[in-house]
């Protein structure tokens, strides 16, 4: 019983006579033994009826309704880009170079106006501070490099700890809730 | 200055692709000219229904197109879409939980035992007069028996025998390992000369 079933073609061997790759030897098996060449027949007849299967068409108009589901995409031309860059920095250049004064005064005026701002910005800042009811006390407190260390260190771990806390506030649970499966 | 762009209707899918990817219209269309029927017919032995294939095969090539920016040309364009095709049948089929019948049991059975106490009986599945005829219409017995197929061996044997797939491209399409797929082919082919039996009689 064994020694039959061992001789008898396997499903791979199957594959192999049908792509025309069995062995010589398992080819004269197939031909004398009825069971394989009933099988093998029936798997040659299966494959071809597979094989044959036409294909299908969808309805006419296919393509053009796939197409206008996609969004529209517009080939972007390497010329097209330098094109793009080149024409406004000639044009920038060219202006540049027929009102130098314009650009030379409208330079300066920029930038003293800019530095002025900057500084009345920095002292309108710094007398605001100034004049704040606890700036003595924050004055005082900080005014030895071992306190300034202190309060530095202390604020360093109050943001530490506060970062902790509201990591495992958001962190999203680990467990699935039981009532929350499909 | 001459245009070199590629005659669509000759080029290779590669060049196509490239084509698509700077932005030539006709390039898309000419992906979906070449593809229509080939990726139609097989969602449409997945899925049974026209109406829904042609749906399916729709959203097939809307997500192949607009992701044809992640295609990898060192893999064949047809495996690819082939295998888009594939898991777009067969989310529809688990959503649908459309049940079908398997005279050999589970696909994931890995024990005699197992496979015969996951073993179905061939159901008497009642089709509409519509449906006989339109199966008749559409290649007869042997579509009505690919449909009774579980969808993973649908799947395969209609990659390696109805479009001529080998089997190592079908494991990768399907992401499947290599014997898998062969599993599910030869008990794809049992199944399917029970079905047929008739016929030889």
């Amino acid at each position: 019983m064994t020694d039959r079933l061992i001789t008898h073609l396997t499903l791979e061997e199957l594959d192999a006579w049908l792509e025309g790759a069995l062995t010589p030897q398992r080819e004269t098996h197939l031909h004398g033994c009825a069971d394989c060449r009933q099988l093998a027949d029936s798997e040659r007849e299966l494959v071809h009826l597979l094989g044959a299967l036409p294909l299908l068409s969808p309805r006419p108009g296919f393509g053009d309704r796939v197409l206008a589901r996609l969004p529209l995409r517009r080939r972007v031309r390497p010329a097209a880009i330098a094109a793009g860059l080149l024409v406004p920095m000639a044009a920038s250049v060219a202006w540049s170079l027929a009102n130098q004064d314009l650009l030379a005064q409208l330079i300066q005026g920029t930038g003293s106006e800019l530095g002025r701002l900057s500084w009345v910005t920095i002292r309108s800042l710094g007398s605001t501070l100034l004049e704040q009811p606890w700036y003595p006390t924050v004055r005082a407190l900080l005014g030895s490099p071992s306190r300034l260390g202190i309060v530095l260190g202390a604020s360093a771990t109050a943001y530490a700890g506060g970062m902790v806390v509201l990591r495992r506030l958001l962190a999203l649970p680990t467990q699935r809730v039981a009532h929350a499966q499909g | 200055m001459a245009d070199r762009r590629p005659d669509l209707a000759t080029a290779t899918d590669q060049e196509v692709v490239a084509e698509a990817r700077a932005g030539r219209q006709a390039a898309y269309r000419e992906l979906v000219r070449r593809y229509e029927r080939p990726i139609f017919s097989l969602i449409y032995r997945m899925v049974r229904d026209r109406e829904l294939a042609e749906d399916l095969a729709q959203e097939t090539f809307v997500k192949a197109l607009n992701a044809v920016e992640s295609y990898r040309p060192e893999f064949k364009f047809s495996s690819w879409i082939f295998k888009i095709a594939n898991n777009v049948a067969i989310d529809h089929l688990r959503r649908r939980e459309l049940s079908t019948l398997s005279l050999d049991g589970s696909p994931h059975a890995a024990t005699p035992e197992a496979i015969q106490a996951t073993a179905l009986q061939l159901g008497d599945r009642q089709e509409t007069a519509l449906e006989e005829l339109e199966a008749r219409e559409l290649g007869g017995e042997i579509e009505q028996a690919i449909g009774r197929l579980r969808p993973e061996y649908r799947a395969c044997i209609l990659m390696r025998h109805v479009e001529g797939r080998p089997y190592e491209e079908i494991a990768t399409m399907l992401d499947l390992p290599l014997g898998t797929v062969k599993t599910y082919i030869h008990r794809a082919r049992n199944e399917l000369r029970l079905y047929l039996a008739h016929l030889r009689r």
